[in-house]
Formats: structure tokens, sequence, C-alpha cells
């Protein structure tokens, strides 16, 4: 018998499989180049909703910035000078009506009145928006905030602002600032902390802020999927390019770190305020 | 001896080595794993065992081709399981189901009427390939949106090494003349079947690949 490929059926074998292999790879190859097609295209929907989402958060944030300075403006302006405006007449009665008056005393709840609610009107406003974020940096806008919340709330701070020789753009500083606000006013609300200690800290281009509490904490996985207030924060710094992190345990108090890369880079930077004699808000 | 030839005896001699490591990561899985894995991992228990009993029979110079009989059986229950659970959709099991039923009873016909347990059952084993090969042009189909992940990663790389296995094995199984001692001569028989075993090898290597994904992925799917 001759042996070789020339045999009985050798031929329709090799033939055959050559065949379905080449039908096989190439079904394989088409496939292959489909999925990856359609994960390109799912990639890039995926890309477009999170521009989107971001897009959505950016004008969220915006659309509350600008209303809290309209709300603020007006606070200041009209509400504020109303009762300038009242206090001074209060005190133009208590001039007239002379020492020793019955209605003196009636002037005087009025004028403590009066001068109550101006304080009150003052404090939602700057906490509106802040003056010293404005005019003086995040530095400076944070020490207040923390010797404000201090005085009204009892509880001790520690406020540490290291190698800050520059102020990051508006954006950075009022989002880092909403964010140590926020903070703060959950450590107040429910974690019944006795102190809190910020950090402030510029590493070459890029911003650090540490914040910390010694209150009762929380369980992280279930607090953040949760919490709004987390989650806006953590958006917040997203948007900036930077990271969001928190420790937490209940029992075991509150950490949170962020960082925002480039936050110093020349682009972004402002200067500081220089009043005409030349100082600068740098120190504070 | 022709090189060729060597390759092919060294390639048929060595061939079942490829099952170790499929066998290592189905022991791996099976325990922990999604149903489809457990499926695969069937499969590999299966073709380890009929490895293993036809190579004592073998070495015992006793004819094996009844374990190749019953492995092909059994071999496409497994398959006919894991693409059942791999394709959804009420038709398609329903087809899955009869053919099967049907694939046993045409078995039994070959093993007892058409060819006997002592020699190659050609028609099971053709039957099975092209059976198998639909099977797996069907997977691809349903899984051409699915989202990278371990469990599709196991999908895809199995189903690439059936694909491959049975639809190149088809005509090699349906033109076999070894049942007819004049058809063709032994070299040519060898290198075929080392053909086959190359085939065999893809699959498992291929095999491996899917159940590596599982194994060593995060969360066992």
């Amino acid at each position: 018998m001759e042996s070789g490929f020339f045999e009985k059926n050798a031929v329709i074998i090799m033939l055959g499989s050559a065949g379905m292999l080449i039908m096989a790879s190439t079904l394989v190859g088409i496939y292959l180049l489909s999925r990856r097609k359609i994960l390109d295209q799912q990639k890039e929907m995926d890309i477009s909703a999170e521009k989107h989402r971001a897009e959505l958060v950016i004008s969220e944030i915006e659309t509350l910035e600008n209303e809290r300075q309209r709300i603020a403006g007006d606070l200041h302006d009209d509400v504020g000078m109303t009762l300038s405006a009242l206090r001074l007449n209060l005190s133009l009665a208590f001039a007239q009506t002379g020492e020793g008056s019955v209605k003196n005393a009636v002037y005087m709840q009025c004028k403590d009145l009066v001068d109550n609610t101006i304080h009150k009107v003052r404090q939602i406003s700057h906490g509106l928006v802040s003056p010293e974020l404005q005019v003086l940096g995040l530095n400076a806008a944070v020490k207040a905030l923390c010797e404000s919340t201090e005085v009204s709330s009892g509880v001790h701070f520690h406020f540490i602002c290291t190698n800050m020789f520059a102020r990051p753009d508006a954006k950075t500083e009022t989002a880092v600032y909403r964010i140590v606000q926020e903070l703060i006013n959950n450590t107040l609300k429910h974690a019944g902390a006795g102190t809190i200690a910020i950090e402030i800290i510029q590493k070459q281009d890029d911003l650090y802020v540490s914040y910390k509490d010694d209150g009762k904490g929380f369980d992280t996985t279930v607090t953040f999927s949760s919490g709004l207030g987390l989650l806006n924060m953590e958006s917040r710094v997203q948007l900036l390019g930077g990271t969001f992190a928190i420790i937490s345990a209940p029992g075991k108090g509150f950490a949170g770190e962020i960082h925002i890369p480039s936050a110093f880079a020349e682009k972004n930077t402002i200067p500081y305020h220089e009043d005409p004699e030349g100082n600068t808000y740098r120190h504070i | 001896m022709h090189a060729v030839e060597l390759l092919a005896s060294w390639l048929i001699t060595w061939s079942p080595a490829a099952l170790i490591l499929p066998l290592f990561l189905a022991i791996r899985v099976f325990p922990k794993a999604g149903i489809e894995a457990r499926a695969l991992a069937v499969f590999v228990f299966i073709a380890s065992a009929a490895e293993a009993v036809a190579g004592v029979l073998w070495y015992s110079r006793l004819n094996n081709l009844a374990v190749l009989h019953l492995y092909t059986i059994l071999e496409f229950f497994s398959l006919s399981f894991f693409y059942y659970l791999c394709l959804p959709g009420k038709v398609i099991r329903s087809v899955i189901t009869v053919t099967t039923v049907l694939f046993l009873a045409f078995s039994i016909y070959e093993n007892l009427f058409l060819n006997g347990m002592r020699i190659f059952n050609i028609y099971s084993r053709s039957a099975e390939g092209i059976i198998v090969t639909l099977y797996a042009v069907l997977l691809y189909i349903k899984e051409i949106n699915a989202m990278p992940s371990p469990r599709t990663s196991m999908l895809l790389w199995s189903n690439t090494g059936f694909l491959l296995y049975f639809s190149g094995t088809f005509f090699l199984f349906i033109f076999d003349n070894s049942n007819d001692p004049d058809a063709m001569s032994t070299a040519v028989y060898k290198e075929f079947w080392a053909f086959h075993t190359l085939l065999m090898i893809i699959l498992y290597s291929l095999i491996s690949i899917g159940l590596w994904k599982v194994a060593f992925s995060k969360k066992m799917q």
C-alpha cells in the first residue's frame, strides 16, 4: 500500500479540517473585532455619561454658590441695612425719652433684640458666603470658621496651616472651604466630639487637607453610601481632579484626607490680597 | 524515523499531560465557582477519568474503544449541560434537551447495530462535532454584548477551545477509515491523530485559561 497524503480520504480530511479551522478562526476573529468595537462604544457612552454627570454636578454647585451669594447679599444689603436703621432710630428714641423713664427698659430690650438679630443675620450671611474666603483666602477663612465655631459650640479646635505661600484658584478654595464647613457641621450634629483638628498643607503644587475629630465615629460602608453630604464632598473633590478618603469606625472618631493635585500650579494660583500699604494677608 | 512522524508519536504519547493543569484548576474551581464553571469542571473530570482508564487499558494491551464510546456520550452530556446553562431561552434549551436525547439514542444505535463496541464510533463523534460547533457559534452570538468579567472570560476561552477542536476534528471523524484496514497507512493515520491530539492540547490549554480566570478572580463566578 502506498504511503502519503494521496491515500483514500486523506486529502478530504486534510482540506476539510483546514477549511473548518480557517472558518472557525475567522469566526473567532470577527467575533473579537465586533466585541472590541461594541466595548469601545460602551466605554465611550460611559465616558459621555460620566461627563454629563460631572457637568450636572458643576452646574448644581455653581447654582448653589450663586444662590448663597444672592441670599447673603440680600441679607447684608437689605435686612442688615434695615436693622441698622432700626437700631439707630431706637437709639435716637432712647436719647429723647431721657433717663429713668419706664419706657427706657422697653427701648433697651428692643435695642438688645435688634443687636442680636443683626449679629445673627451677619452670622448667617457669613455662613453663606465667607468674606474671609473671598478676600483673604482659604487659610484665613478656615481659621475664622474654627474660631467662630469654637465660641458657639464649645468644641475645641486645633488648626494648623503649613507651608502655604500662595492661594489656590477660587474654585478650589470654595470647594475645600465648603467641605471643611460640611465636615464641621457633621461633627457638631452627629459625632459629639470634644476636639476637631484641621491641617492644611501645601506640598509643592499639591494641596492636602486633613480633618480629624474624636467623636463617636460611624461605619463608613453604611454611612458613605447613604449619606448625601459625603457623596457631595467627594463629587466636589473629584471635579477638581482630587481624592477624598475617609477613615472611621464606631467609637473611633473620624478622619478625612483631601488631596487636590496641582492646586498651586502657576496657572491656578491667585496672589494674596495686598492692601495699599503693602501688607499682604499671607500670614494670619 | 521521519521528523514529522517522530513529532506525531511524541504528541500522541504525551498529550494526556495536557489535562493536568485543567484538572488542577477544575478541582480548585468546583467547590466555590458558579454553575457554568462547575459544568466545565465536570467536563474536565470526565475527560480526565476517560483518559486515565483508556491509558490503563492501552498499557494492558486491551481494546479501549468501549471507553471512548462511553466517553463520547458522557462528554456530549456534559457539554450539552454546559451550553444549556450558558445559552438562555426556552426554545434553545428545548432544542438542546431534545438533541441530547436524540444523540443518546443515536449513539446506542451506532454502538449496537452500526459499528459495535470494539471499533471507532465515527458517526457519534462526527454528530457531536457538528452539534457542539453550532452551540459554540450560538454562544459567541449570545456573548457579544457581555461586559468583561471572569465569567465572560471563562466562557469565551473555553468556547473558543470547543469551536476549534470540534470544527477542526469534524472531517477527521467523518472520513475516518480506521475501521477499514486497507484505507490508510499507519503513518498517515498517525499523522492525522497527531493533528487531533494537537487540537486537543489547544482545547485543554484554552479551557485552562478559562478556568484560571475564574479560579484566580477575586470572586469566583
